[in-house]
């Protein structure tokens, strides 16, 4: 009878310490996972970031015919070390959101880089619009899927230092009649996911407010 | 009882040391994430708001005689495509070197293009855009681009910097001196009117634009820019005795009347005419002067607009001031059609009217040892 009574605060005190210990380390695996899942999202954030301080994007100049638009963008970076980006163009009516943008297709667009050569036309990227993600206006990015995209067109742009990278789009007049600007966006890819990292609504000169 | 008791007690002991460690471990990984973004964020911040205030401090202007681009800027300029135009096409021509134009220092054109007139812009290492007709002064952008169209006249108070004269701009303009006082000397006959630029003394004399550095003397150089803005101002030498020209300065009373040929172009319908000046005077701190200032369109020597006599504002008494310098800047606005006399001067003869500028600064009260001295560091004439 007193055997039994010692015995068992031993047993007890064994399972609630074992319960303890693998409660603590579910729950310690738990907090790690989750917290390697958020470093790994900040150092994205990071590195976007990253780049998009160090990347100017610029208009230099623009031309117009009765066919075409034409406009010369620079890209250029505040410290000089060669990058690589993909370069896609929409348009839209309303500045700064994301849900107003379309994309301009292989024959409304035409994209000339320099480097490699400003007379020879850019060869187009098929990317998938789900593993393609631009800024809504929350701050958040978001796949190019949720505007019912399935691929995006986009360019590879190359930076190499010292010279500016000169781009030139040939847009179909046609194209943006019914539209107010023309949205360039520079995208970092990531793997094989690609990410805005800067982006200019031109308002073409002489176009209708 | 008491047995229970301590089994509850040693039941919350263990839980804080477990909820302890867990804290342990959670708290820094967090602290850590987030102390990391912070500083990425930061720094990278920091660097692309420096090389935003950089790239805005980029400035070209272009040589007075038309063949160097000059880098007036606090930062170098570094330039590595250009844009030609030869034939009416435009092409863009990525420099096989960068060119770097230092602090002060200039590049000739003709490093660039053979001409100027191929030259359509340069864009810089930063991304800026240079357009070389932006950098052309207003009289040389465009015939007749004052009729009404582009850049020209809105509301006096609506004055671009393109309109305005001031340092190695008026070398576009032929300058001549009227009248030249000092005291009770006339220096008239030896007057010109003179800008200390890029280290050289030049003067119009003779309605051409000249380098007399080597004839006049070295110690005027400190009145070229009395407010020492790096903006020289135009100011008026005379010759001495001594065959060598000073600034127009005295400690009593001087004045002078310079007259800038077809400065501006009024049209027949002209209702209102604003001058801009800024005028530097250097004073002496004991005295108190009266500084008038008169601005004068000049069609004929009979059809001459007095601006500033029938305007708000055309004399400035200058108190005693701590420092020796007072610096007058502002509008004489002049509502033509409220006056017959000149509306009609207006309406008959349209063109190109010189601009004439009084200055007169004299002592009211006791003076010191300091003459008083002043220039004009730009101005600009808009109608509509």
């Amino acid at each position: 009878m007193k055997l039994d009574s010692g015995i068992s605060p031993v047993i007890s005190v064994t399972v609630l310490v074992g319960a303890v210990i693998i409660l603590g380390l579910t729950f310690m695996a738990y907090s790690i996972s989750l917290s390697n899942a958020q470093s790994s999202e900040v150092r994205l954030r990071n590195i976007l970031v990253d780049e998009a301080a160090k990347t100017v994007i610029y208009i230099e100049k623009e031309d117009r015919n009765n066919v075409n638009i034409t406009i010369y963008l620079g890209v250029t970076r505040v410290l000089p070390e060669s990058a690589r980006y993909r370069l896609t163009v929409f348009r839209a009516n309303e500045y700064g959101t994301f849900y107003g943008l379309v994309p301009l297709s292989a024959s409304e667009v035409e994209v000339y880089v320099k480097p490699p050569n400003i007379n020879v036309v850019q060869p187009i990227n098929q990317t998938q619009a789900l593993r393609t993600f631009l800024v809504e206006s929350s701050g958040n990015y978001v796949p190019l899927s949720t505007l019912g995209l399935s691929t995006v067109n986009t360019y590879t742009i190359w930076y190499i230092p010292p010279n500016s990278t000169l781009i030139k789009l040939n847009i179909r007049i046609t194209s943006i009649a019914n539209f107010k600007y023309v949205v360039p966006v520079l995208l970092a890819d990531f793997g094989s996911e690609y990410y805005e990292i800067a982006r200019i609504y031109y308002l073409p000169s002489g176009w209708r407010q | 009882m008491i047995k229970q008791l301590r089994k509850g007690q040693a039941e919350v002991i263990g839980g804080l040391m477990v909820v302890s460690v867990l804290l342990l471990i959670i708290i820094p990984l967090i602290l850590n994430t987030m102390t990391s973004s912070t500083n990425v964020g930061t720094r990278n911040y920091v660097l692309r708001s420096q090389f935003e205030i950089e790239r805005w401090s980029e400035r070209l202007v272009l040589s007075a005689d038309k063949t160097r681009l000059e880098n007036p800027s606090t930062v170098e300029v570094t330039i590595v495509r250009i844009w030609r135009n030869i034939s009416g096409r435009s092409d863009p021509y990525d420099l096989p070197r960068p060119i770097n134009i230092s602090v002060g220092g200039y590049l000739p054109i003709n490093q660039l293009v053979n001409n100027l007139a191929e030259l359509e812009a340069v864009v810089t290492a930063r991304g800026r855009v240079i357009k070389i007709q932006e950098l052309l002064p207003p009289s040389q952008g465009g015939e007749g681009g004052e009729g009404g169209g582009e850049g020209g006249g809105e509301a006096p108070l609506g004055l671009t910097g393109e309109e305005i004269t001031g340092g190695n701009y008026l070398y576009n303009y032929s300058i001549s001196v009227l009248k030249c006082q000092m005291g009770s000397t006339n220096c008239t006959t030896t007057a010109v009117p003179a800008i200390y630029y890029n280290n050289r003394w030049i003067a119009n004399r003779s309605n051409a634009w000249v380098d007399i550095t080597n004839e006049v003397d070295s110690g005027e150089i400190m009145y070229s820019d009395l407010d020492e803005n790096k903006a020289p101002e135009l100011v008026i030498l005379y010759k001495d005795n001594n065959n060598k020209y000073y600034v127009l300065k005295d400690k009593d009373r001087y004045e002078y009347t310079i007259r800038i040929r077809n400065y501006t172009r009024i049209k027949a319908d002209t209702k209102l005419i604003a001058i801009y000046i800024k005028l530097v005077t250097r004073l002496d701190k004991t005295a108190t002067i009266n500084t008038f200032i008169r601005a004068t369109l000049v069609y004929t020597l009979n059809n001459a607009i007095n601006i500033s006599n029938y305007a708000t504002l055309s004399t400035a008494k200058i108190p005693q001031i701590n420092r020796e310098l007072a610096i007058y800047e502002g509008y004489v606005i002049f509502p033509v059609k409220q006056f017959e006399q000149f509306s009609s001067i207006v309406g008959n003869y349209p063109g190109d009217y010189h601009l004439d500028i009084e200055v007169r600064t004299e002592a009211l009260s006791s003076t010191g040892n300091t003459p008083f001295s002043s220039g004009i560091e730009y101005l600009a004439v808009v109608s509509n």
